[in-house]
């Protein structure tokens, strides 16, 4: 004899997040003085710092586009020293800044919206001449 | 004068049936997989034997598995078997399995008549994009055949 019963399951579909990079992070020019460093705050696009030296500068920008939701933020960073120059990127959630490898919480509203990045050049002892640019990522989840 | 005696033997023979009785199920916590990622050939799957969740559609890392309680017969061992909607819901596919990973398992009813499934399953999206928003129910059938 056999009897057959019903059961239930859910989910709840999320739409996936989209992360692309608006502008990117540009120091324009630095010296080669060595230990010295230049900082662009994010959401500034003038940086400031013993090795900044003028040039085309802005601070990045990165569309997210998510449901309302609180998301993790993690920037990383695998090469972070070329020719001798550190970056170390950072981004904003506008009431804090975080470095690459700190996972860092955003209240999304909903839909597109923008995160403010910048960093830091350091200088080595021999920063070598000529244009350099880093590599860096970033993750977006729900949390 | 001849007298007859009859012996009567008789045995007696004895015919039965057991009449199982007919199974109820009482569902008191459905099977949520929480959040997922409205993603194309994606899946989420509750892990064997656990409320662990894993699967590139998850986002939520546990899961909350059904639990279906079923009044039978006491001590009679039965064969459930799970089966999954007639079709998707949401562009989504959901095959219900029991805790060992199986549609299907001999159970044994207790001395009160009474036994329990924990169920799981995984969900899986093919190449339509589910749509955002509430919860997404599917609704499976519970086969409980006596032995």
């Amino acid at each position: 004899m056999a009897t057959d019963g019903a059961g239930t399951a859910s989910a709840t579909v999320q739409a996936p997040i989209t992360v692309g990079q608006t502008t990117a992070i540009k120091f324009g020019n630095i010296t080669n003085v060595a230990t010295a460093t230049c900082v662009m705050t994010p959401g500034n696009d003038t940086p400031l710092g013993t090795s900044c030296a003028g040039g085309t500068t802005t601070a990045g920008v990165f569309a997210i586009s998510s449901e309302a939701a609180t998301l993790d933020i993690t920037l990383s960073i695998t090469t972070p020293v070329k020719g001798d120059v550190t970056f170390a990127p950072i981004w904003s959630n506008g009431d804090a800044d975080f470095a690459a490898g700190a996972t860092g919480t955003m209240a999304a509203p909903g839909g597109s919206f923008d995160i403010n990045l910048g960093g830091t050049l350091t200088n080595g002892a021999s920063p070598v001449s000529g244009a350099q640019s880093w590599d860096y990522t970033v993750a977006v989840t729900y949390q | 004068m001849n007298s007859i005696h009859l012996l009567l033997t008789g045995v007696l023979a004895t015919a039965s049936t057991f009449l199982a009785a007919e199974s109820t199920f009482s569902a008191s916590t459905p099977v949520n997989f929480g959040r997922v990622l409205g993603l194309t050939h994606s899946d989420c799957t509750f892990n064997i034997g656990g409320t662990g969740l894993s699967g590139m559609a998850c986002l939520d890392s546990t899961g909350t598995l059904g639990d279906i309680t079923i009044s039978a017969t006491a001590n009679q061992t039965y064969t459930v078997t799970l089966f999954p909607p007639a079709g998707p819901s949401n562009q989504i596919s959901y095959q219900p399995l029991l805790v060992n990973g199986s549609p299907s398992a001999t159970v044994s009813a207790d001395a009160d008549g009474r036994f329990t499934l924990q169920i799981g399953g995984f969900l899986s999206t093919g190449g339509a994009t589910p749509t955002a928003g509430n919860p997404t129910d599917f609704i499976y059938t519970i086969q409980v055949d006596s032995n």
